[in-house]
């Protein structure tokens, strides 16, 4: 085997090793429609809010989280098959998912209670309407920030 | 030479694209692995078996809900072998970027 030959096998390895880990890496980001779901279900449970029946807040928010939660499992658990490496997320991609969680219901409450203090009629309808439209808009950026994170730890990268 | 330190139970191209899928994942289904490989069930059982005998992969069978499943991990060893292998492989490709530098 010449060393032309076999750097250009060696490539074509790393290049392969690249391909198939990119692969497992975009099976593993959440769709579009789930950020939809999530959204317009904060809407749903921010006009119920704007009722002010207890009863109602509790039941529309404890089904939206027993939505969402069974939505997450199923596509963690039962639809994806495959799980993307830990190390490939790290604390880098929870920082990121923590900054945007925190993000959207930080906004989302400043929102809501400042249209209150304001005697705005339907505050926690509005507050959740900035909070779906981050949820969104910013859920697929979130997506390609982990994809760049988990991109850029993969093994080809490693040195 | 670095060609020495490539793991030829990883570089056979079959088992290295299997490989290179599970690197990435906790674990990966039977179904993933075939689909993403494009491989029949009886090749990817043939490389897995190879796999799991020279102790790179363990493989679990279960079910979900009434479905029989098949997971494939990477073992520590097989983890440690592909990053030897990938580093081996960067290692071709950076010498002959610098021999064509330097000629």
């Amino acid at each position: 085997m010449t060393q032309q030959t076999g750097s250009e096998q060696a490539a074509a390895a790393l290049e392969e090793i690249d391909q198939r880990q990119r692969q497992v890496i975009d099976q593993a980001l959440v769709p579009r429609w789930f950020w939809w779901m999530v959204g317009v279900g904060m809407v749903a449970v921010g006009a119920v809010a704007d009722t002010g029946q207890t009863r109602y807040i509790v039941a529309a928010a404890f089904t939206y989280a027993l939505l969402v939660a069974a939505v997450s499992v199923w596509f963690i658990a039962g639809r994806a098959r495959a799980r993307v490496h830990s190390e490939l997320l790290g604390a880098q991609a929870a920082v990121a998912i923590l900054a945007f969680v925190y993000v959207v219901v930080g906004l989302s409450l400043a929102v809501a209670f400042r249209l209150k203090a304001g005697h705005v009629a339907h505050p926690g309808t509005f507050g959740t309407l900035v909070g779906a439209v981050l949820v969104i808009a910013g859920g697929p950026m979130l997506m390609s920030v982990l994809r760049r994170i988990m991109l850029a730890k993969r093994a080809t990268s490693m040195r | 030479m670095s060609v020495a330190r490539l793991d030829p139970m990883i570089h056979a191209p079959a088992r290295l694209t299997l490989v290179s899928l599970l690197a990435a994942t906790e674990w990966a289904d039977f179904k993933f692995l075939r689909d993403s490989a494009g491989l029949s069930d009886s090749a990817l059982s043939k490389q897995l078996t190879t796999l799991e005998q020279a102790g790179y992969v363990k493989i679990r069978k279960g079910f979900v809900g009434k479905r029989p499943r098949t997971w494939v991990q990477l073992t520590k060893l097989g983890r440690v072998a592909f990053m030897a292998h990938v580093a081996a492989l960067q290692e071709i490709v950076e010498q002959a970027g610098a021999s064509v530098r330097a000629g």
